[in-house]
């Protein structure tokens, strides 16, 4: 059975990183909330601002990105920061 | 016969002369600006002054303090207006799965249909009108969706449900927002009997969603006027009048809408509400009114002793509520329209009941002083 | 003119008038009040503050006065009111001083959103100034009087007010407010500071007011460039330690500390994202005042020498 697929729910959410850090802050314009995320949920957003993608897809696309790190360390973060959108409102899965 | 004072225009106060013409301004000394700020914000007010002021041109010759204050509540109100869009969007989600449309009313209507009257207002609910029919499942989406009931007393639970025209207002668990579902404009048990079903009939559609609509401009107006010269507390008297002043010169641009006024209000039982309304928004905002619908007024005044009766409650009680337009009669003025909006909701009996149960019971202002010093508290 | 030029008799008379407008920048409150013990607190410690003429524009008009009835003779209470409308519960009257800076500080921070308003001290020294956020049980009120009183500039024990333009910080420089132990131990610490007779039994605890240094109030207009954001904690016996705070937390504790970081949405991300940026984040464990004050001196000395 084919993976779920998900899009974001807005392409307008306001990231900022701050330098050698590994947190973001976001705020989501829909609704004036803000949040603190993994600056891996800030790659999550930006491959899903391109296509809508599986949570296997997007850790492929990690996984090449960032050769060097564990790729172990990359799928947690990845899952976690997956959580984090999800409780946000923030993706949700493509309808079939 | 009691005697009413003549209340003279110059009672009226800065904030009600600065609303008419926003260069009055420039002629304030700083106890002028002093009592400007308090009135407007007293009166909820004072992001529709700084609109106005904004519009004008003339926000940049103004003092400093002043400025700072219609600043920060032109932020409130951009912040609430952009707050509701949010609110709407998750009621029309929560809604969608039933299938039902509703039509939304005051603040929120304004803002979704973009109007003037939005500008600089805030808003502490969203009101929405739906059939009589559908009300359960309306009220059992939102409560999947995260709204809880209030009014837990079975006797608010009856008075609501029974007695007026909306179920009690529903609490959303996370935002904290609340939606006031109505299902008509009207107390069910009110003398006037509204043609609820003519109001359904024909709404207009708000951009972006699919079940979500508003009224249509006589409409609106109508409602407007019913709402504020029915209602009791006038706290926001001079605000919703102000709202009818910016809608009557928006819509009335199209002489259609003149046109319409008269014979619609006539249709939905609100020739009454629509007689006042046009009066005082002509006599304190010199609203713009075509000569042939001021002739249609004379036709539908009430009889010369509450004409005079009316003037004198309404000149008094929709200055701002604020100790510096206070006048003799000023507090009769208001006690007299707070019963007479009890006695039009209801039947002497039910109003008889309802007035008692509300004295026997703890009085609300307590609890809304001990959440503002629980606030305090947590600094 | 001042307060401390005004006698005793003439500043009740003021106050029971409602015409007392005092200058605290950037705003002016106009007192009114018919409690005798609240004038003379008000004569102590707001000496320094400047009086304005009562016909001036003033941008909070507060009253506290005795609540009418019966109860004005045995355990007397007062209220609070903001434009002449009752707000919060009525206290015993000897809680006034208190009620009143309280009150004052809801007026600003319920009302004045040209400015960010972060529950926080600050303080500042040589030009660069520390934000202490001040989520409850932190002890930064009594970490920011124990600084003021070894030459640190106050601007605020409560409320920062943050300019988007100019992104500097502005303070009012008003009394410290001083909870329970903190009140002996600020008296051992400062023996000169003025300090209101504490006041048992409020939601609080019992209260005292430590009146701001004369300077502070004198440079109220200058505003603080922020240089430090550092959430203190007091732990009984622990040594001091100075650990980095992550700006991405950093953040979020301002925004939480924001009394209105809502209303300002994106401009407020942005700025909050700004003031964060700027600024060194720690989080301070301390017990001993002394080691606060090398601590932050030291922060101050290797941020002057680059």
């Amino acid at each position: 059975m084919p993976e779920a697929k998900f899009f974001l729910q807005s392409t307008d959410l306001v990231f900022r990183v701050f330098e050698d850090e590994d947190l973001a802050v976001v705020y989501d314009p829909r609704n004036g909330s803000t949040h603190l995320f993994s600056i891996v949920a800030h790659e999550i957003y930006q491959l899903l601002a391109s296509s809508p993608a599986s949570l296997q897809e997007l850790k492929i696309s990690l996984f090449q990105r960032f050769s060097d790190d564990d790729q172990e360390m990359i799928s947690t973060a990845v899952d976690t920061a997956f959580v984090q959108l999800q409780c946000a409102d923030l993706i949700d899965a493509v309808a079939n | 016969m009691i005697c009413w004072p003549v209340a003279s225009m110059g009672n009226e106060g800065v904030l009600v002369q600065c609303l008419r013409d926003p260069r009055a301004v420039l002629s304030l000394d700083p106890s002028g600006w002093d009592l400007l700020i308090r009135q407007g914000r007293r009166a909820n007010l004072l992001g529709k002054l700084a609109v106005l002021l904004s519009d004008s041109g003339l926000m940049s010759l103004l003092p400093a303090s002043p400025t700072a204050h219609l600043l920060s509540a032109l932020k409130m109100a951009e912040r609430q207006n952009a707050a509701i869009h949010w609110e709407v969007s998750r009621i029309s989600e929560a809604l969608r799965t039933i299938g039902v449309d509703i039509i939304l009313l005051k603040g929120a209507a304004y803002v979704l249909a973009g109007l003037p009257s939005s500008r600089g207002r805030t808003f502490s609910d969203v009101d929405i009108l739906v059939r009589k029919s559908e009300i359960i499942d309306v009220e059992s989406a939102l409560m999947i969706h995260g709204w809880q009931g209030s009014h837990h007393d079975e006797y608010d639970q009856r008075y609501y449900r029974k007695w007026m025209h909306e179920i009690p207002p529903m609490l959303h668990v996370r935002r904290g927002t609340t939606i006031d579902v109505h299902h008509g404009i009207l107390p069910e048990t009110a003398r006037i009997q509204v043609n609820t079903q003519a109001l359904l009939d024909c709404p207009l559609p708000v951009k972006g969603f699919h079940n979500i609509f508003v009224l249509k401009p006589a409409d609106m107006v109508l409602h407007s006027a019913a709402h504020l010269f029915h209602e009791g507390e006038l706290d926001n008297g001079l605000r919703d009048l102000a709202d009818l002043d910016t809608m009557l010169r928006h819509f009335g641009v199209e002489q259609s809408f003149w046109f319409g006024l008269v014979p619609r209000a006539r249709e939905l039982g609100l020739l009454r509400p629509l007689y006042y309304a046009l009066v005082f928004s002509m006599r304190i905002f010199n609203t713009p009114c075509p000569q042939s619908v001021v002739a249609e007024l004379k036709a539908i005044s009430p009889s010369w002793v509450f004409r005079w009766l009316m003037n004198a409650c309404y000149t008094r009680a929709l200055r701002p509520n604020h100790a510096s337009t206070h006048t003799g009669g000023t507090w009769l003025a208001r006690k007299a329209l707070y019963i007479r909006s009890h006695w039009i909701k209801m039947p002497v009996r039910l109003l008889v009941w309802h007035l008692l149960h509300k004295a026997i019971k703890t009085p609300a202002k307590e609890n809304q002083f001990n959440t503002q010093n629980k606030k305090l508290d947590a600094q | 003119m001042k307060v401390s030029e005004l006698s005793k008799h003439a500043l009740f008379a003021i106050l029971q008038r409602g015409e007392l407008c005092i200058d605290m920048f950037p705003f002016v409150v106009r007192v009114r009040s018919d409690i005798s013990e609240l004038a003379e607190d008000i004569g102590r410690i707001y000496q320094d503050f400047p009086v304005l003429d009562s016909n001036c524009f003033t941008d909070f008009h507060v009253e506290v006065s005795y609540e009418r009835g019966v109860r004005r003779w045995f355990r007397p209470l007062a209220r609070f009111y903001f434009d002449g409308r009752p707000s919060f519960i009525p206290l015993p009257v000897d809680q006034a001083f208190p009620m009143l800076e309280w009150g004052i500080n809801w007026c600003v921070a319920a009302h004045s959103h040209s400015f960010l308003i972060v529950h926080a001290a600050v303080i500042e020294r040589q030009g660069v100034a520390v934000v202490m956020p001040a989520p409850p049980g932190s002890g930064k009120s009594t970490l920011c009087a124990a600084l003021i009183g070894r030459g640190w500039r106050l601007l605020s024990d409560e409320l920062a007010l943050y300019d988007f333009e100019t992104k500097q910080l502005y303070g009012m420089a008003r009394p410290v407010s001083l909870k329970n132990q903190s009140i002996p131990i600020i008296q051992a610490h400062t023996p000169a500071a003025e300090i209101t007779s504490p006041v048992p039994d409020t939601t609080k605890g019992t209260v005292a007011l430590l009146r701001p240094p004369s300077e502070s109030v004198q440079q109220v207009k200058i505003p603080a460039r922020p240089a430090w954001i550092i959430l203190p904690h007091y732990q009984v016996d622990a040594d001091a330690l100075l650990e980095p705070l992550s700006k991405g937390k950093a953040f979020m504790l301002i925004a939480e500390q924001s009394f209105n970081y809502n209303v300002h949405g994106r401009e407020g991300f942005e700025a909050v994202g700004d003031l964060v940026d700027s600024c060194e984040c720690f989080e301070f464990t301390y017990s001993r005042l002394s080691d606060a004050e090398r601590v932050f001196d030291d922060l101050l000395a290797r941020r002057i020498n680059g």
